[in-house]
């Protein structure tokens, strides 16, 4: 088994230039974590990762674990400035350029490790040519989609 | 290898291995240890002789307090403090400025300097994030605090507990001369910090609302541990102030403190003894061996012959020329190494001026300056590249020039508080 026979091919992808929010209502309505970014090329350039957002609307000392536990503050309005400056955004701004990549060839264990081991970044694995051209992206449900009786759960976010 | 030579070739070890610990190519414990090895592959002193030259006092007592601390900080104790300190004052920027300072200056005489700032410094930042006040001035504020608070104690700053180590200082020693002049400087400091920024401070009502707010209890990750740990801490530090009664010496004060609340706390063992700072401790046992060389060799010997002729056996002279030396010295390199160096130096001075009793001022004068001198700039002391680091991240970046444009004049302002203390008290 290999990524190519795994993967959800022609996926739902993003551009550079959309805004966070617009791409967020995507991902939303594909009831997806993350998704690939391309360019004109349909080479892929990044993962929009929600995790990795929400990183990114946090305050660093929190997110380097330099303070473990903030349950004494009760909240911080800067919170909700930095999650409505972050949907303004371009994708090109926020997107992890930081994701897994892999050849159409790499096998099953391989890409379940490597989401296993990556999940705090994005939750799928992008799949590409040679050239960098996006093939399609595997995600938790392809993984699970292995079991027989799953094989046609709605996950995946086709085009 | 011997006379002349042996001299030669081991102050070139010395040297080099000084430029490449200050150029921060390679890690500092692998430079300092591998400047000990060649000095022994070289024939400067036998293995043996090297491990001589290790104060196992210094070694235990910093690892002991590094097992405590990394138990104690478990607790949320730190994080506690500073909120708690921070509500207590009426969330008003200055007063929290001032309360964040005493807060850090405490912890870090007794505990250390680097710990301090890394548990303080994250909650400072939220307490800035939620006042949406700079936090420049704060963490400017907390490098001062750490540096002056590590003064005054023998286990505050490692130059102290080397110094103390060395010479037999105890506790209580450091307590009575360093003490009441750090709280002084710290005063004396707060001063021109509220010219620059103190007076200008001002944060939204709703802002200093919502601090308030803050439920510094929810802060104590873990009550039990919290008390066990400070039982502990208290012990030690009583224990201290007894040891010359009791015949104990630091160290093993500090190690049984530590492995009894590593057991009592039923902490993972080998968790704790990964988070002591191994780098720290090699360091020490490198630079140790490579003085020891040098001393060996009778450099030091030399050099402190030099300083006793230079000043004319004048305690006074003596005192300032340490005092102020070791503080631009300390500025502009680490002091740990410097420190080891002038041990010996000043304890060779002792004949020149009537014995070791007669120069006990001149390790005050070392201690004030080689602790104070490293506020002088961003490098001059690990606590301040850490603060630095959070500063970085929370994009408020404290850049080398205009720092030290305000930190040097004020550390040379506690220096020359000190010169002033160090003349009516000792001479």
């Amino acid at each position: 088994m290999t990524a190519r026979d795994i993967m959800t091919a022609h996926p739902v992808v993003l551009r550079r230039d959309q805004s966070v929010q617009e791409a967020l209502k995507v991902i939303a309505a594909h009831r997806l974590h993350d998704l690939p970014v391309v360019d004109g090329e349909g080479r892929v350039v990044g993962m929009l990762s929600t995790f990795d957002l929400v990183r990114q609307a946090l305050p660093a000392y929190i997110v380097s674990g330099d303070l473990k536990d903030v349950a004494f503050a009760p909240d911080l309005s800067m919170t909700y400035r930095r999650l409505e400056e972050i949907g303004n955004r371009s994708v090109a701004e926020v997107m992890t350029t930081d994701f897994d990549r892999v050849a159409p060839e790499t096998s099953l264990l391989e890409v379940a490790t490597l989401l296993y081991r990556h999940g705090h970044r994005a939750h799928n694995v992008a799949v590409a040519d040679k050239e960098g051209r996006l093939l399609g992206v595997i995600g938790i449900w392809d993984i699970f989609k292995q079991m027989g009786s799953l094989r046609e759960i709605p996950y995946g976010g086709s085009r | 290898m011997t006379g002349m030579t042996a001299l030669v070739v081991a102050t070139a070890i010395f040297v080099a291995t000084y430029i490449a610990i200050m150029t921060e190519k390679v890690n500092r414990a692998v430079i300092a240890l591998l400047g000990a090895a060649i000095m022994v592959f070289f024939g400067i002193q036998s293995q043996a002789e090297a491990f001589k030259g290790i104060d196992l006092n210094t070694i235990f007592l910093l690892i002991g307090m590094m097992v405590i601390v990394a138990v104690t900080q478990q607790s949320g104790v730190f994080q506690y403090l500073a909120v708690w300190s921070a509500k207590r004052v009426g969330g008003r920027p200055w007063a929290i400025l001032v309360a964040l300072g005493v807060v850090t200056a405490v912890l870090s005489a007794l505990l250390d300097n680097v710990t301090t700032v890394l548990l303080v410094a994250p909650v400072t930042l939220l307490i800035a994030d939620v006042l949406r006040v700079s936090p420049y001035p704060y963490l400017f504020t907390q490098i001062f605090a750490s540096n002056i608070g590590g003064t005054a104690t023998l286990i505050g700053d490692p130059p102290n507990i080397m110094i103390g180590s060395a010479v037999g200082l105890s506790f209580v020693d450091f307590l009575v001369n360093l003490a009441p002049i750090t709280v002084v400087i710290f005063a004396a400091t707060l001063g021109p910090l509220y010219l620059i920024w103190g007076r200008k401070m001002r944060v939204e009502e709703e802002d200093r609302a919502r601090l308030l707010e803050f439920d510094e209890r929810e802060a104590i990750q873990d009550p039990v541990l919290l008390k066990k740990s400070l039982a502990v801490l208290a012990a030690v530090i009583v224990s201290f102030t007894a040891a010359h009664g009791l015949r104990l010496e630091p160290a093993i004060i500090t190690l049984t403190g530590a492995v009894v609340l590593l057991w009592w706390s039923g902490r993972d063992f080998h968790q704790t003894f990964a988070e002591v700072e191994w780098v720290t401790i090699f360091f020490f046992v490198g630079l140790f061996m490579l003085v020891h060389g040098l001393e060996n060799v009778g450099l030091l010997k030399i050099l402190a012959g030099a300083l006793a002729t230079w000043s004319g056996g004048d305690l006074l002279l003596a005192g300032m020329l340490i005092l102020w030396g070791s503080a631009i010295l300390s500025a502009a390199v680490d002091n740990i190494p410097f420190v080891a160096t002038m041990i010996p130096i000043i304890k060779g001075m002792a004949p020149a001026f009537g014995g070791e009793e007669a120069i006990r001022p001149l390790w005050w004068a070392l201690a004030l300056g080689a602790c104070l001198g490293g506020n002088g700039t961003i490098i001059g002391a690990s606590a301040n590249l850490i603060v630095a680091g959070f500063a970085e991240r929370a994009g408020q970046p404290i850049r080398f020039l205009p720092f030290m444009i305000r930190a040097f004049p004020l550390m040379l302002l506690s220096i020359a508080i000190s010169s002033l203390y160090w003349w009516l008290r000792y001479v």
